[in-house]
């Protein structure tokens, strides 16, 4: 069974964590450079704001609906992530963050498993725990994991396929609001006649290849229960992310160190051929969920989070990175059985903003020249004939601790509550 | 913690080295659900808690009656003691760090 998770209007939710006084109030969270509105909560909603709001075109009337806004504090949004997949994969080692609020969690298909009950369990304790709202869609295939998820927040968070009436369901979704149906897509068949989800359900094979391509055949699969997506299909435009879980428990740090590398080269491969650079590396680490026992003395379940200096598409810094986040939540003495790279807020490498305190375009130019050879290589002679053994120091921060981003211009940037020490909330 | 960076493919010594013990694992039980926060009151040094303290606050751990918590009160969180009719309350107070005793 696949369980699709996302926060609810994450952003703004993330914000609100250590804001007790924010309750109820409209909150809306700008891009970088604090040009568009990206994310607001359902009180911003309800006054009217939507989501693409040009900041300045719209300023006057936030200040005077008295709308909070905020830049967007991606150190803050990708650490509270990163708590949510620690506690999904307390459920399931194959859990996949597909992007910076939203991951599958793949359970095992038991016999009277009562889904729904995990799904509500799933669902208070990152309430309770992490302070986060979020909503489950419960379906035995992603694309409709997906849609029960977009219901669930019509039906108190939590929806699951094998509880609803399908038909009716599936008659009162639009087919453009399908995921991977895109509006182009839609307009074509609209043209067919198929304008509903229980249309498209229907609609035979052999045309979806002929008039959707292959993504639109498979989609049709899924909206019938097939599963035709596969599990590690990770990239999108926000995320890329590789990891597996490991035949047996793997217990020294040095094997997992090789396997961290290979999956890192493989992610930075899978970004590069798209041609995105990355700000926010995480690193995921974790034993096996003993179901059986109430035992929970052999598990361990962390994570890491590090922001570059400036966005990278540049393997030795990504894997330096990496390996450093995996030192600091390596435990001794656990049985591991999984670990996992995310490569987070992804961005056009040529537009990435760039580090003012390196000599970026001579270095640029030599990462880049080492980069393509390096692609080249592997692709004649097979992935991982050259991979990395360097040495690299990555700054996570400038010498006061505050990260090197202030070029960008984020005036309403709120403090990085849980990962700068000199930002921490202060209670009395 | 470690400001050198030690990476990339296995130096002779990695695996071997003994670190000292970690703080993050005795400070928290559950590391998704581990908050930290700085205390500036001046009205529980009766409990041990003085104005400067690191506060380490777990929010897995369920509300006991008495038990030092975050509270909150007011569009504020405030730290105290746990009662029966106590807000939304954030977390338990599980550590504290004091530094620069010195």
């Amino acid at each position: 069974m696949i369980f699709h998770i996302d926060g609810n209007s994450f952003y703004a939710s993330c914000e609100r964590i250590f804001r007790p006084d924010l309750a109820g109030k409209p909150i809306a969270v700008l891009t970088n450079n604090d040009g568009v509105v990206i994310a607001l909560n359902q009180e911003c909603k309800d006054l009217g704001c939507k989501r693409g709001d040009l900041y300045f075109q719209v300023k006057k009337q936030y200040e005077e609906n008295g709308v909070f806004v905020f830049s967007s504090n991606y150190t803050l949004y990708a650490d509270i992530s990163r708590r949510l997949n620690i506690l999904y994969s307390e459920y399931s080692l194959e859990t996949e963050p597909y992007s910076i609020d939203e991951s599958f969690v793949y359970l095992t298909d038991w016999k009277n498993a009562d889904y729904s009950e995990i799904g509500r369990e799933i669902k208070d304790r990152a309430l309770r725990e992490i302070h986060i709202p979020i909503s489950v869609g419960i379906a035995p295939t992603k694309t409709l994991a997906k849609m029960c998820n977009k219901l669930a927040k019509k039906f108190g968070g939590i929806c699951n396929w094998q509880e609803l009436d399908r038909n009716a369901v599936l008659a009162d979704y639009n087919a453009a609001d399908i995921w991977g149906i895109g509006k182009r897509k839609a307009e074509i068949l609209a043209r067919l006649g198929v304008h509903t989800a229980f249309d498209l359900a229907n609609f035979p094979l052999d045309k979806a290849k002929k008039y959707l391509s292959i993504t639109g055949f498979r989609t049709v699969q899924e909206l019938n229960g097939i599963q035709a997506l596969d599990r590690n299909e990770l990239n999108n435009k926000q995320n890329i992310g590789t990891g597996r879980s490991f035949a047996h428990g793997v217990t020294g740090f040095s094997e997992l160190e090789t396997a961290l590398a290979e999956y890192t080269q493989l992610a930075v491969e899978r970004m590069r051929a798209e041609g995105s650079a990355c700000r926010i590396v995480s690193v995921y680490l974790m034993t096996a969920h003993n179901y059986i026992t109430e035992d929970r003395s052999g598990e361990y379940f962390n994570a890491a989070t590090a922001e570059l200096p400036s966005s990278s598409s540049y393997l030795p810094d990504i894997l330096a990175a990496a390996i450093r986040l995996m030192r600091s939540i390596f435990r001794d003495g656990y049985e591991y059985r999984k670990i996992m790279i995310n490569l987070i807020a992804l961005e056009d490498e040529a537009k990435a903003q760039p580090d003012l305190f390196c000599d970026n375009e001579a270095s640029d130019k030599k990462n880049k020249a080492v980069m393509s050879a390096c692609d080249c290589i592997n692709a004649k002679y097979g992935r991982g004939c050259i991979h990395p053994g360097t040495r690299n120091l990555t700054k996570e921060t400038k010498a006061d601790g505050k990260k090197a981003d202030w070029i960008m211009d984020r005036k309403m940037l709120s403090p990085e509550y849980t990962t700068n020490i000199n930002d921490v909330p202060v209670v009395h | 913690m470690n400001t050198r960076n030690t990476t990339g493919f296995p130096s002779p010594a990695q695996g071997f080295e003994k670190d000292t013990f970690d703080f993050n694992r005795i400070l928290s039980k559950h590391p998704s659900a581990t908050f930290t926060m700085r205390y500036e009151g001046k009205t529980l040094s009766d409990s041990g808690l003085f104005p400067g303290d690191l506060i380490i606050i777990d929010s897995a751990i369920k509300p006991k009656q008495g038990m030092l918590g975050i509270v909150e009160e007011d569009g504020e969180f405030i730290c105290k003691r746990i009662e029966e009719n106590s807000g939304i309350v954030f977390g338990i107070i599980t550590g504290i760090v004091r530094t620069g005793i010195l």
